[in-house]
């Protein structure tokens, strides 16, 4: 046999513009048919429902989108294959040869605590266009928005008792993986520690840490020979999982090695312990080492956990330094669902504002240009109101991040949004901070929101 | 459905320039930090030449699933044709100290040398299967393990969704939308993964486009919430939206469900006036299974029972499979959500395991893991399969020179060399449709788990036993 080149089904950052539904360009072109397309479009992007097991979410994905709204145009080769396949015709073709995103886009900060119902993202622009940016920006915040809002009950499970950490393995692929690590650096997660994630995010590693796997150890003819290898290549700052064969022989063989290296003026990092009943392992693990006077070496734990086992170690007071949620945390186990939805809510033409309203049973949504007011009580969330622009309600939380278009201020760096992170984190209710059980934090409808809503209802003769 | 002919080599992750997270050329230091100076530790001994067997699995069955389908193999090797390292990532290692100057040296003329076996996409497999056994220098094979793993779990996870969710609606047409995956990168995997199901796919033009395939099926070319809300009237959305394309369905229920039959049977009855018809009538909110009914009777009664009925609104297999059951007058059924998350089994464990080592002298050792629940199985292996009358009967996992039935592992690469044709996607689909009618008709089920048919050969146990005694005293 010989080499063929794949016949691949994967794809290139060119195809991108084209992940947009189908329907959109054709309903674009009617729009732009039917003289629509310089209306004036407001749409909203919220989630409808709390997903399962969760009493806030944070607000992720916004850099991502605006770098998208920046990017965005379309190929000949793109447009050839809407026409070709009748999605579009020649005008059409000929406006998205032009396309250019212009719109204005308010939204909430990245890490801000929000609610169903309320408007993350904010879009005001020519219908068409409004339109088009739809899937890239519904796929952007749903990964960024689950990642943070689950990080945040990982990190806070622990009790600050010890550090926690993250990496990508067995995500969704490789961009959820990586979404899920930048996430879990906002709210100060350690990283497993792939380079490439580091670079591509401009995260600082002081010194990435060494840990012999399994996969190592494994390809020596016994656990010791495997300790040493390591601890002599890697002594600055290595360790090595002890549980590949037998976890007391591997503590033991683990105090040797840390034996050798004491005489070698070395220090042992860590041990790391990755299966099994963790917390009377922890205690075995720690009370080894102090009997051998190694008090210096650190105790990691890896190996599915999420934050229901991180707060029974917690509560546990076990005594390890750093617990890794990896594949629970990366996968969203418990909770994988989010109900993004991106809803038309206005158009204006001119000084003529149509209102937009969902009327669905079960998926309502609200007309107009909206607010999102919060109010505190000692510094602690207390009423969130879902209300017109221009109402005086409380603390505004959409912010204009974009005119014409144009970046308005400069985004804030990671560092910055993990500053941002924290202080939010100190607003959520403490009720909402159970772990374990569901409350609802419901958002309150302004007078006039409802009045507006109404009279829509009542124009559409919905019943 | 009809397919362009192949397209070029691609460059897998490109497109992650765009969107400031992975692209190709960067996946090459996707592997934890570890590796590389486990892997310089490699070197600096003078392991070079020591080749291991390893094994990429699922080590546990998901929860809800009986079967799983192979996935995964397109994309590693793709990954393999375009895995280097440039000097900026070498550089990168060295000042993260993660490697000396002899492995940057190694790196800078890195090469895949070794051997691959692996299942074909759409196969059924069962966890604890080897997916695809890699036999290479071991610096190689710890260096390509997180990218392995990443991208057998998604599409593996994918292509086992998918399949039940055919299971449940046997005959009805499947439309998948991509919109709350984790990520776009997620989103493309399932979609490709629909069409590896006779009468699934989705209209996405970027992934039909990839695909080479140019005739979108009219059933999601739906005018929905958003453009009807953008007429002053639902009835002047409708005409518009189905003026010129006879593929577009009209969403019902962005106001009120009946009034909205009762708008699409006016532009219906406008449409046929003209000798044209309209495409469809989509449903996504309400009791399902009544609203079609009442929407196949009002339609039959107005003359238009050519008009079809998609129904959309958290679908899943579960709800699919009770729906069917109900009778739904739906022909068409929206995917999205529940589906693309794997919602109800998001987990899987996929491991990349040590099995044998050869020291480059001419002794060979198998090796294994005996952490509580982790257990790994020594030794090259095969995954040997038994039909009867065609359908799976048993499975053994047994060691590659044992006879015990159908091997499933095949050739991919020989010393480095692709020896693999990887097949086009409407073969992909006339596979997997032979695949799952393999399936015993227990394991086709939604709602009931029953376990796999499948053991492990006396030879293997053995084995396994030998590596226990020595390791565990």
């Amino acid at each position: 046999m010989s080499f063929e080149p794949p016949k691949t089904h994967l794809y290139l950052e060119e195809d991108l513009p084209l992940i947009q539904l189908s329907h959109t360009y054709a309903q674009s072109s009617i729009w732009l048919e039917n003289g629509m397309s310089e209306q004036l479009a407001t749409y909203d992007l919220f989630v409808r429902d709390m997903p399962a097991h969760r009493n806030y979410m944070l607000f992720g994905g916004l850099q991502e989108i605006l770098d998208w709204l920046q990017k965005i145009r379309f190929s000949e080769s793109d447009i050839a294959y809407l026409l070709k396949v009748k999605l579009i015709d020649e005008n059409f073709a000929k406006y998205l040869r032009n396309f250019k995103f212009t719109g204005t886009v308010r939204a909430m900060q990245e890490g801000t605590v929000f609610f169903p119902y309320e408007p993350v993202v904010r879009i005001t622009a020519p219908l068409i266009e409004a339109s088009i940016i739809e899937t890239y920006m519904m796929s952007a915040a749903t990964g960024n928005i689950m990642f943070m809002s689950k990080a945040a009950r990982i990190k806070l499970a622990g009790q600050n008792k010890f550090a926690i950490g993250t990496g990508p393995f067995r995500a969704h692929s490789f961009e959820s993986g990586a979404k899920a690590c930048r996430a879990g650096y906002l709210l100060g997660m350690a990283l497993g520690g792939q380079p490439a994630i580091n670079i591509k995010y401009n995260i600082p590693v002081d010194r990435y840490v060494v840990n012999g796997q399994h996969l190592f150890i494994t390809s020596y003819p016994d656990e010791l020979s495997a300790f040493r290898a390591l601890t002599d290549h890697y002594p600055e700052d290595c360790g090595f999982m002890v549980d590949t064969y037998n976890f007391e022989q591997g503590i033991e063989n683990a105090i040797i090695v840390a034996k050798e290296m004491e005489a070698r003026g070395q220090r042992l990092a860590r041990v790391v312990i990755d299966s099994g009943d963790k917390i009377p392992r922890c205690r075995h693990a720690r009370k080894r080492l102090d009997e051998e006077n190694l008090h210096y070496v650190k105790i990691f734990l890896v190996g599915n956990l999420d934050e229901y086992s991180i707060a029974e170690l917690a509560a546990a007071d076990a005594p390890c330094d750093i617990i890794y949620s990896i594949t629970e945390y990366v996968t969203l186990s418990d909770s994988p669902k989010l109900e993004i939805v991106y809803k038309l809510a206005e158009l204006r033409k001119g000084d003529d504002i149509h209102y937009a309203a969902k009327l669905a049973t079960g998926k309502l949504s609200y007309p107009g240009r909206k607010q999102v007011y919060r109010t505190y009580t000692g510094g602690k969330i207390t009423v969130d109101t879902l209300g017109l622009e221009g109402e005086d309600l409380g603390q505004p939380l959409l912010e204009k991040v974009m005119e014409n278009g144009k970046l308005v201020n400069k985004q804030p760096n990671l560092e910055e949004i993990q500053t941002y992170v924290t202080s939010q984190l100190a607003t959520i209710p403490e009720h909402l901070l159970d772990l374990h059980k569901e409350h609802k934090f419901e958002i309150k409808i302004s007078g006039q929101l409802q009045t507006l809503l109404e009279s829509t209802r009542a124009k559409h003769g919905a019943k | 459905m009809k397919l362009t002919p192949a397209v070029e080599l691609l460059n897998y992750y490109d497109f992650m320039k765009y969107t400031r997270l992975l692209n190709d050329d960067e996946l090459s230091l996707y592997s934890l930090e570890h590796f590389y100076p486990l892997c310089s530790a490699y070197l600096a001994q003078g392991m070079e030449n020591v080749v291991g067997t390893y094994d990429l699995l699922v080590r546990d069955a998901p929860p809800h699933r009986n079967f799983l389908l192979a996935g995964g193999l397109e994309a590693i090797v793709q990954y393999i044709e375009n895995w280097r390292y440039s000097e900026d990532q070498i550089k990168y290692l060295l000042d993260s100290k993660l490697i000396n100057l002899q492995f940057a040296e190694y790196l800078r003329n890195f090469k895949f040398t070794g051997d691959i076996e692996a299942i074909p996409e759409g196969s059924i497999y069962f966890p604890g299967e080897t997916l695809v056994r890699i036999t290479a220098p071991v610096i190689q094979a710890n260096l390509m393990t997180d990218a392995m793993i990443a991208l057998a779990t998604i599409d593996t996870l994918a292509l086992s969704k998918i399949a039940r969710v055919s299971l449940a609606a046997p005959g009805k047409k499947i439309s998948l939308g991509f919109v709350r995956a984790p990520g776009v990168d997620a989103g493309w995997r399932y979609s490709r993964a629909a069409f590896f199901f006779h009468g699934s796919g989705t209209s996405n033009a970027a992934v039909t486009k990839r695909l080479g395939i140019v005739e979108i099926t009219g059933s999601t070319l739906n005018a929905n919430h958003a453009f009807i809300k953008s007429f002053p009237t639902e009835l002047e959305a409708m005409r518009a939206a189905t003026k010129d394309s006879e593929k577009v369905t009209v969403m019902v229920d962005t106001y009120d469900f009946e009034q909205g039959m009762r708008n699409a049977i006016v532009v219906a009855d406008e449409l046929k006036a003209q000798g044209k018809k309209l495409g469809g009538v989509t449903v996504d909110s309400g009791d399902l299974l009544e609203n079609c009914k009442l929407a196949r009777a009002m339609l039959d009664e107005a003359g238009h029972s050519d008009v079809q009925i998609a129904a959309g609104g958290n679908l899943d297999e579960y709800k699919l499979s009770k729906l069917v059951a109900g009778g739904i007058t739906a022909d068409v059924f929206l995917i999205v959500t529940e589906i693309v998350t794997s919602a109800d089994a998001p987990k899987l464990e996929t491991v990349f395991k040590m099995a044998e080592i050869q020291d480059g002298k001419g002794g060979v050792r198998q090796t294994a893991k005996f952490a509580p629940g982790k257990l790994s199985l020594p030794g090259k292996k095969q995954v040997f399969r038994n039909l009867k009358d065609g359908i799976i009967s048993e499975d053994v996992i047994g060691l590659e020179e044992e006879n015990l039935g159908t091997p499933l592992l095949v050739p991919i690469y020989r010393q480095g060399k692709l020896v693999y044709n990887l097949p086009l996607l409407e073969q992909n689909r006339e596979y997997t449709t032979k695949q799952l009618a393999t399936l015993p008709a227990t394991h086709k089920e939604i709602f009931k788990e029953y376990p796999a048919p499948l053991s492990v050969s006396p030879k293997l146990q053995e084995l396994l036993e030998q590596v226990r005694q020595r390791h565990i005293h």
